[in-house]
């Protein structure tokens, strides 16, 4: 039913007469009248919509759905600060060998000073050129900040994400503790599609950490 | 004009690989002393000394922002003179005009490049020595 239906002209109209009267209080009773119809109606839909919530909840039996939650959602943190921490040694890697070479550069200026002038001149532009070289590579790893504070943001974008999706799933009545682990079968299938490297506390467990351990463990069966 | 290449510049930045970008170039730029700060709350402490004749930092950082460092040096009586540079990827003009606000010396965008760097620095220190004749 409208909520225009439910407000009959005959109360408006006493309202209005009870305001032209100057009764205030006739006046507000019948406002409060008006208002607690509209109230109810409010409080109706609003019940309406918290069982459409709820049964949807209940219907949220999906297991992948909620064993992505569990596993993948934690597991996607985990990746990006994997990646963060592994291009920042790669860049500071390179940093160290850039300023190494700028190292050696310097000294090779000074020993310069003590070859003929010809020769000098000769070696010079290749010096200058080689250091412009390592300063662009130097700058070039700006991207290892500029990457990973997009990194950092998109974490706390999807923390958000997965507070809330937790926080619906556990108004649902779904408890996630008690949900299984992804059975073996499935695992097995993710394996062998390949997963990439093992970059979460999950995925290292039954992960051989070197080449030596994957050697021994081929070495056991007969490799 | 001449800049003092002996001056003393904290170097502020959240990610390492930029603070040692940036301490490079500088050195290629005839700088030598250089400290660093991995945040602005680690490094007010250390500004407070009023050791740094310069200051070179990043804005966005999860403690204390290059902006609120800029905005706390410039309300320090004593330190409110420092040439105060600011290296960073928030390219916003909403946010270069609250930097120029706040009273930020120089603004380079990330990316930037070793020239860039050299330009505003040079820029800079003019405009020092500009103020100081000014004052005189």
């Amino acid at each position: 039913m409208s909520l225009l239906t439910q407000i009959s002209i005959s109360d408006v109209q006493t309202l209005l007469s009870d305001l032209e009267a100057g009764d205030l209080i006739a006046a507000g009773a019948q406002l409060d009248k008006l208002t607690q119809l509209r109230e109810h109606e409010l409080y109706q839909e609003l019940g309406r919509m918290t069982r459409n919530l709820h049964d949807t909840l209940k219907e949220l039996d999906d297991t992948e759905l909620l064993q992505q939650v569990k596993h993948d959602l934690p597991d996607v943190s985990e990746r990006l600060e994997y990646v963060i921490a592994s291009t920042e040694e790669a860049s500071s890697k390179t940093l160290s060998a850039a300023e190494s070479v700028a190292e050696c550069l310097d000294q090779a200026n000074q020993l310069m000073a003590e070859l003929p002038s010809t020769q000098a001149q000769a070696i010079k532009p290749l010096l200058d050129e080689a250091s412009a070289q390592v300063t662009n590579i130097m700058m070039a790893q700006s991207f290892q900040d500029l990457t990973g504070q997009v990194l950092n943001r998109i974490m706390i974008v999807m923390g958000a994400f997965e507070r809330s999706l937790l926080e619906l799933i556990s108004r649902s009545g779904h408890d996630l503790s008690t949900l299984p682990e992804r059975s073996a079968s499935s695992k097995r299938e993710d394996e062998l599609k390949g997963i990439g490297p093992n970059v979460t506390k999950s995925s290292q467990q039954d992960n051989l950490s070197s080449q030596d351990d994957v050697d021994d463990l081929l070495g056991q069966l007969g490799f | 004009m001449q800049i003092n290449r002996d001056m003393k510049i904290l170097v502020v930045d959240d990610f390492s690989t930029m603070r040692r970008i940036v301490k490079n170039l500088l050195k290629e730029l005839g700088f030598s002393h250089f400290d660093e700060a991995d945040d602005g709350s680690t490094a007010w402490p250390m500004v407070q000394t009023g050791k740094y004749d310069f200051i070179v930092s990043d804005w966005n950082m999860p403690q204390m922002t290059g902006l609120q460092l800029l905005k706390n040096v410039r309300a320090d009586e004593k330190l409110k003179a420092t040439p105060f540079l600011l290296i960073t990827a928030e390219a916003k003009r909403s946010q270069i005009l609250e930097a120029a606000q706040a009273g930020v010396d120089g603004y380079i965008v990330k990316p930037f490049t070793a020239a860039t760097l050299n330009a505003k620095i040079e820029k800079i220190f003019e405009n020092v020595a500009k103020r100081a004749q000014a004052a005189e």
